[in-house]
């Protein structure tokens, strides 16, 4: 069962009206999702508009300076990821040809580990990490559901429960340390170089930029809409660049040369993004009657459903090929990714710790993690499994993974 | 304030920027967003406190679309 009404919606597939629309300032975030079929979404980051918007933003966007990016990457998900291989080249007795059967729940834990950093969610060991792999893939499913031609129901519960139990498990016992740290160090007994700069510390430090409905807890909400931007947009983005950047290397073997070619990688995970954005659809909200530069007619409080990855294939902007993929793809637009990031206001926070700062000067750039996590498979060696090819899950219209097995001939 | 020193030169890359506003909330006396949704530089940096908000504003925004450069010290704009 989908949202009463959501496929009545106007649907906005031209990329100049969707860049517009994410732009203007008339049109308002709306969500896709029910607050009863998805855990805390009220209040957080991305149901904001205006100063308390601008307030939040501002607050968290301190935890997406570059240094922080560069530790979630160089001390945190690489060491993490390695160990992972390591871990798998160990089961596999030291044999030439490594197989995994599940190659993003290999992406996902080493994910889990930068991203509990990134919220401030303490995890005391490798069972505690297990759990969080285990809630962040079931609270997945939530944002999901929407897209689902099944019964939605018994997703729906599961998630419920999972939220329920990270919240016990993770997030309280991690908050309630903070509140400490932060006491002390507003009683003068903590130096401030000794707080963690997490999400839940920053807005521990930072009540103003906490607006949202009564009695609820607006920081839990902002690590449940965290967890699932950080680790499972990313967990989905990597294989799907897996996926088309193999099929490119079938036709195009040369570019294998590439495989340790940061710019070539970002470009192929750029490419995948645009094709298949993991945020399908945004949904806005006109504040008042509206006329876009096309003429296209908007009234006052009308939803609009912008599809991203229609808007993605606009030839005008992207060549006659848009809908092809192409990690060669020159475009004189700014983002080789569409939309696929969102837009305005709301466009994606987390967009550098994805794809990397692109600033001018050399020392200024980061990878991303995205593009760290491709290196790092390509420099282990990883094929897709001609044996196990990949397989997408039926039930829903997503682009998802049934089965994604990969090789490592390099462990 | 013909003469006082410009602390930093600060552009905005019209394709780069989405009109967020986020800057112009930061530092209204140097950016401002225009009625196509762009953001442009409309003032001078000339004090400390407002390099820090402008410094803040190319940080903050989403597509690092703003670029401040610290002018040599003593440098100055001709009068108008």
């Amino acid at each position: 069962m989908t949202r009463p009404g959501l496929l009545d919606i106007a649907v906005i597939t031209s990329f100049a009206e969707a860049d517009e629309i994410l732009k203007s300032r008339n049109f308002m975030q709306d969500q896709l999702l029910e607050p009863s079929k998805a855990p805390a979404l009220q209040g957080n980051l991305n149901s904001l508009h205006g100063v308390p918007h601008f307030q939040r933003r501002r607050v968290e966007s301190a935890l997406f300076r570059r240094s922080s990016l560069l530790h979630f990457e160089d001390d945190i998900l690489i060491p993490e990821l390695r160990a992972a291989l390591r871990r798998l080249a160990g089961r596999a007795g030291g044999a030439g040809r490594v197989r995994t059967p599940d190659l993003p729940l290999l992406v996902r834990s080493a994910l889990v580990r930068a991203s509990a950093a990134l919220l401030g969610l303490d995890l005391a060991d490798d069972a505690a990490v297990d759990r969080l792999v285990g809630y962040s893939t079931t609270i997945a499913e939530g944002r999901d559901v929407i897209w689902a031609t099944r019964d939605q129901t018994a997703v729906v519960n599961r998630v419920h429960a999972a939220w329920k139990q990270l919240l016990e498990d993770l997030y309280l016992p991690s908050r309630r340390r903070r509140e400490r740290l932060v006491e002390e160090y507003a009683a003068g007994r903590l130096d401030e170089t000794e707080l963690p700069v997490d999400l839940i510390t920053v807005l521990l430090r930072h009540p103003e930029a906490l607006s949202g409905p009564d009695g609820a807890d607006l920081i839990a909400h902002e690590v449940g809409l965290f967890l699932t931007a950080s680790v499972n947009t990313t967990t989905v983005a990597t294989p799907r660049t897996i996926e088309f950047l193999w099929r490119w290397l079938e036709e195009h073997p040369e570019d294998r040369a590439r495989l340790d070619d940061e710019a070539f990688l970002r470009r192929a995970a750029q490419e995948a993004l645009r094709l298949h954005p993991t945020v399908p659809y945004l949904l806005r909200q006109a504040t008042t009657d509206v006329v876009l530069s096309t003429g296209r007619a908007v009234a006052r409080d009308e939803l609009v459903r912008i599809d991203i990855s229609a808007a993605n294939r606009a030839s005008s902007v992207f060549g006659a090929d848009a809908a092809e993929y192409n990690p060669h793809r020159r475009t004189d637009v700014s983002r080789p990714y569409g939309l696929s990031f969102g837009g305005g206001i709301h466009m994606c926070i987390g967009l550098e710790l994805t794809t990397g700062v692109q600033s001018v000067t050399a020392e200024e750039r980061t990878a991303g993690m995205v593009i760290r996590i491709l290196r790092e498979l390509f420099a282990a060696g990883m094929e897709l499994d001609p044996e196990n090819p990949v397989r997408l899950e039926p039930g829903t219209t997503q682009r998802k993974y049934a089965a994604f097995p990969a090789l490592f001939t390099g462990l | 304030m013909s003469g006082t020193p410009e602390l930093a030169t600060v552009e905005v890359d019209r394709e780069r920027c989405q009109g967020t506003g986020y800057c112009e909330q930061l530092a209204a006396e140097v950016f401002e967003v225009a009625d196509d949704n762009v953001a442009g530089v409309v003032g001078e940096v000339r004090t400390e406190e407002e390099l820090k908000r402008v410094r803040e504003a190319e940080d903050i925004c989403p597509t690092r679309a703003i670029r401040v450069r610290l002018r040599a010290p003593g440098t100055t704009r001709p009068p108008a």
